[in-house]
């Protein structure tokens, strides 16, 4: 079986991790660093070879190659396995999108509201109850996430947050003690799950940024809306980053380039190896021959 | 009826015959101009007061919900691309989904990516542009002998003509890391012609002589063009859109879909006022697809203001 990882040039922990245990169960496994993929004539290409020959594509696509990976899983559709829909690389790195899609199957989510201009958010910090929670549309491992307490301090990191030119949008604070969970999704079921805690002083608890991550286990309403949640975005691999609100959980993010190096080093898990067994078992079962003729003849219709 | 037009602030002078158009047609008071930049985007209720169905899934424009509105005539451009797109998707998932003309969510996130879209128009045997598509000029090696110079460069919202490989990395390398960029080869075009279609037929054709002297002039689109442009606008899934052909070797190319048309250009050269015609397309679509029982379900639904 031969496939590779579409990701950035520089690879992070995870890809690297993912390509030692791919190279151990596939008879060719590489990593296809984007900035070398050329689309021609429908066509993916890396070093002059098309992709589309390959029996799976691991996905590892950040924000910054949002459009561009779009471009190239659309292509591959149909083709060769791969283990998130194209659609989910743009819902899942906006966090607007991403939220909408997860309300309109009915999951819980902050209240959120976006604007393109200074004069309409002006008139939304009115309708608010504060603290709000203003977040970068596209942000990160917990960068891009701040608090504000009031209508003013919401307005002047709105003055701040205009000169980046980058969108934002208002989400209603969901009180918590600091932590959330960050339950990973594979394949239609809960590999693990840690709770992770923010350093002092600070609301967010994401690892990247000094949170502390511990293992839990979920119950099985958390269990039920992580699945279905990763289902509702196209991944098959993913992590939800859920609260535990006064109401019930309230799902707050979903990655589609999940990291899991708190993963493992607080769960001890080899989450290369299950993801690398997910994508070799998923790849093996579905006739490509025959998939592609059906998504050739559904486009048509 | 209520219509709005939901729209880009930044070509508002181009778009003026399709609001004196809907005005025209419904009434000064029923059409509302509403700039894609001045658009709420709600997922959850505010304000208490409100009752909607989705449970706040709502596109406001000054307070009001554009999904009330009878019919939205969206001129998306790629300015605003990503807006426009969340803002058909909020109105696709209403529980009633708004009417929305020319174009749905997902069709138009196609139609937001030439590469794609043109990939999935060639792929279903229409005569379109050639291109490769780079993120970064480390693959330019790789795809070196394919490229014959000189060259069309598009990045997002660019159209740049470049004539060697090291301004090609140059001009890629100006761009931030992983914006995918276009790479085309040049057509010398016999003809340049923009035509208009909405649903079966070509309603407005013109050729662009691109001459200085001579002013540009309708055309009468050949049985085959027309066929070519319906075929592209029932693949597409739009109501209506404008496209530009050239002809190479008295073979038509289809070169460019616009669902932002250029209105006043149509009317001057061709007399043919293609804004009545998307107006008439709005009222059709209502009067058509909004059968007894779904105005009465709109009604219970609808919020009291």
């Amino acid at each position: 079986m031969k496939g590779c990882i579409i990701g950035p040039k520089i690879r992070s922990d995870c890809e690297i991790w993912l390509l030692e245990e791919g190279k151990k169960v596939f008879d060719k496994f590489f990593y296809a660093p984007m900035p070398s993929i050329v689309i021609s004539d429908g066509k993916v290409l890396f070093k002059g070879k098309n992709l589309a020959e390959l029996d799976f594509v691991l996905p590892r696509i950040p924000r910054t190659y949002m459009w561009f990976g779009y471009k190239i899983l659309k292509t591959l559709e149909g083709k060769v396995y791969m283990p998130i829909e194209p659609r989910s690389v743009i819902v899942s790195h906006n966090k607007f999108l991403t939220l909408l899609a997860l309300k309109e199957a009915g999951l819980p989510v902050p209240k959120t509201f976006m604007a393109a201009s200074r004069g309409t958010f002006e008139n939304l910090l009115d309708d608010m109850n504060y603290p709000v929670v203003i977040k970068l549309l596209y942000g990160s491992l917990g960068k891009g996430v701040m608090f504000a307490d009031s209508k003013q301090s919401a307005k002047s990191l709105m003055d701040t947050l205009e000169r980046l030119k980058e969108p934002i949008f208002l989400e209603e604070y969901i009180p918590n003690p600091g932590e959330d969970i960050r339950v990973f999704v594979l394949g239609g079921g809960v590999l693990g799950a840690m709770k992770r805690t923010a350093e002092k002083d600070d609301l967010r608890a994401n690892i990247g940024i000094g949170g502390i991550g511990e293992p839990i286990k979920v119950d099985t309403n958390m269990k039920s809306i992580s699945i279905k949640a990763a289902d509702v975005l196209g991944m098959d691999i993913t992590g939800i980053d859920i609260i535990k609100g006064p109401k019930g959980p309230v799902i707050i993010e979903a990655n589609v380039n999940v990291h899991f190096e708190g993963l493992k080093k607080t769960l001890g898990m080899n989450v290369a190896h299950e993801i690398v067994k997910y994508v070799k078992d998923e790849a093996s079962t579905v006739d490509y021959t025959t998939f592609e003729k059906f998504m050739g003849w559904l486009k048509r219709k | 009826m209520k219509i709005a037009i939901l729209a880009d602030p930044n070509r508002k002078s181009k778009d003026q015959p399709i609001l004196a158009e809907a005005e025209k047609a419904f009434g000064a008071g029923s059409v509302v101009y509403a700039p894609i930049t001045q658009i709420r985007f709600d997922i959850g209720r505010a304000s208490r007061l409100s009752r909607d169905p989705m449970g706040g899934i709502s596109v406001r424009f000054n307070g009001a919900n554009l999904a009330e509105f009878d019919c939205i005539i969206a001129i998306p451009t790629i300015t605003h691309s990503e807006l426009f797109y969340t803002a058909l998707r909020m109105l696709d998932a209403q529980t009633i989904p708004a009417h929305t003309i020319p174009i749905n969510a997902e069709k138009y996130l196609l139609t937001m990516n030439e590469q794609l879209l043109f990939n999935f128009l060639g792929s279903n045997g229409l005569p379109v542009r050639k291109s490769i598509t780079v993120a970064s000029n480390a693959s330019l090696d790789s795809v070196e002998e394919n490229i014959k110079y000189p060259v069309i460069v598009k990045p997002p919202k660019k159209r740049v003509i470049v004539t060697n490989k090291q301004t090609l990395k140059d001009v890629i390398s100006l761009y931030k890391i992983g914006t995918p960029i276009r790479i085309e080869t040049p057509i010398k075009a016999e003809k340049n012609i923009w035509v208009f279609v909405l649903g079966d037929e070509v309603i407005a054709s013109y050729e662009k002589t691109g001459n200085a002297g001579k002013a540009d002039r309708p055309f009468a689109v050949d049985d085959k063009l027309k066929n070519i442009a319906i075929k592209a606008r029932e693949l597409i899934g739009c109501e209506y859109c404008s496209m530009r052909f050239l002809m190479q070797k008295n073979e038509w190319v289809l070169d460019k879909i616009a669902l932002s048309p250029n209105f006043s250009n149509f009317q001057k050269i061709t007399g043919v006022n293609i804004a009545r015609h998307i107006v008439s397309c709005s009222s059709r679509k209502f009067k058509v697809e909004k059968p007894w029982w779904h105005t009465k379900i709109e009604e219970f639904f609808r919020i009291k203001k």
